[in-house]
């Protein structure tokens, strides 16, 4: 399964790298980071504080004035969004 | 047959169980893979590193977050004029530590502070130029005032006076011009010009210490 690959690629020994990969990773990530950046305000700041934050979706609620629900809603569009910009290029 | 929605494939995808969606899913390939994709991209999301933030960016944090608190709570530096008073502190600690740093200026910025104490002096519109000694009587000592407020020659002048506003008092002829401060002290005898002098070496060495 992809996501099974993708999470094994992730626990991976980094300083076995080759210098290609390392450079190929880095690249990844700047794309990543890239598209994170393009992704609607509320988007964005959702999926910043409940991935890299570890904020729980009613605390995000609270700190942009809104409902669970609508935390949820846009965490959702927001990988969505961040799968379709990204295409074929780091899945 | 209805999918699930957004808030069932994210509470799937960050692994809650709900037993209602799972025999969807085991039917749903729309479903399936739309949750495999959720899990992807949050895997790939979790996989990049994220730079910590500069250090300026916690001090403008607090700041932000200090802004906010003084919102709530006005403290008496943000009241009407509070800033201005605590500019104009901030302004003399800053002046005195420069005094302290460059000794060299304290003659010339005596002098200076010599000047513009007597022109601010002279430039109050209520004082009232002082009466010839033959009319009134000067004090004995400069320093008691009650003695001053008590001189009934002062008191008539003042009385006189209490309706003059200063455009009058300069159409009366009571003008100020420039170097009426060289003027003011070339005036001053010896004995005035050396306690002139000791004051504010006082004053200065006392904001030495102080700064």
């Amino acid at each position: 399964m992809v996501t099974e690959e993708l999470e094994e690629r992730q626990h991976v020994d980094t300083r076995s790298d080759s210098p290609a990969d390392r450079l190929l990773k880095d690249e990844r990530a700047a794309r990543v980071r890239v598209a994170i950046g393009q992704l609607p305000r509320k988007q964005r700041a959702t999926l910043i504080l409940r991935m890299y934050h570890e904020m729980s979706h009613q605390e995000i609620a609270d700190v942009l004035g809104s409902s669970v629900g609508a935390v949820k809603a846009n965490f959702f569009h927001a990988l969505a969004n961040l799968k379709r910009q990204l295409g074929d290029q780091v899945f | 047959m209805a999918h699930l929605t957004a808030d069932q494939l994210i509470d799937i995808a960050e692994g809650a169980e709900l037993p209602s969606s799972a025999s969807h899913l085991q039917t749903c390939d729309t479903c399936r893979d739309q949750l495999a994709a959720l899990r992807a991209t949050m895997s790939v999301v979790a996989g990049i590193e994220v730079p910590e933030p500069s250090p300026l960016f916690w001090d403008h944090l607090s700041a932000r977050v200090r802004d906010a608190v003084e919102a709530d709570h006005p403290s008496p530096s943000s009241m009407p004029g509070g800033h201005r008073s605590v500019a104009r502190a901030k302004l003399w600690s800053g002046a005195w530590a420069w005094i302290g740093a460059h000794p060299v200026w304290l003659p010339a910025l005596g002098v200076l502070v010599a000047a513009v104490s007597l022109v601010m002096t002279m430039r109050q519109p209520s004082i009232v130029p002082a009466p010839a000694p033959s009319v009134a009587a000067i004090p004995e000592s400069s320093n008691d005032l009650s003695a001053v407020a008590d001189d009934p020659s002062l008191s008539l002048v003042a009385d006189l006076a209490v309706d003059l506003d200063w455009e009058s008092a300069r159409e009366a002829g009571f003008t100020i011009h420039v170097g009426v401060d060289d003027d003011a002290v070339n005036q001053l005898t010896d004995d005035e010009r050396r306690e002139l002098r000791r004051l504010l070496q006082g004053e200065l060495s006392r904001a030495r210490r102080g700064a």
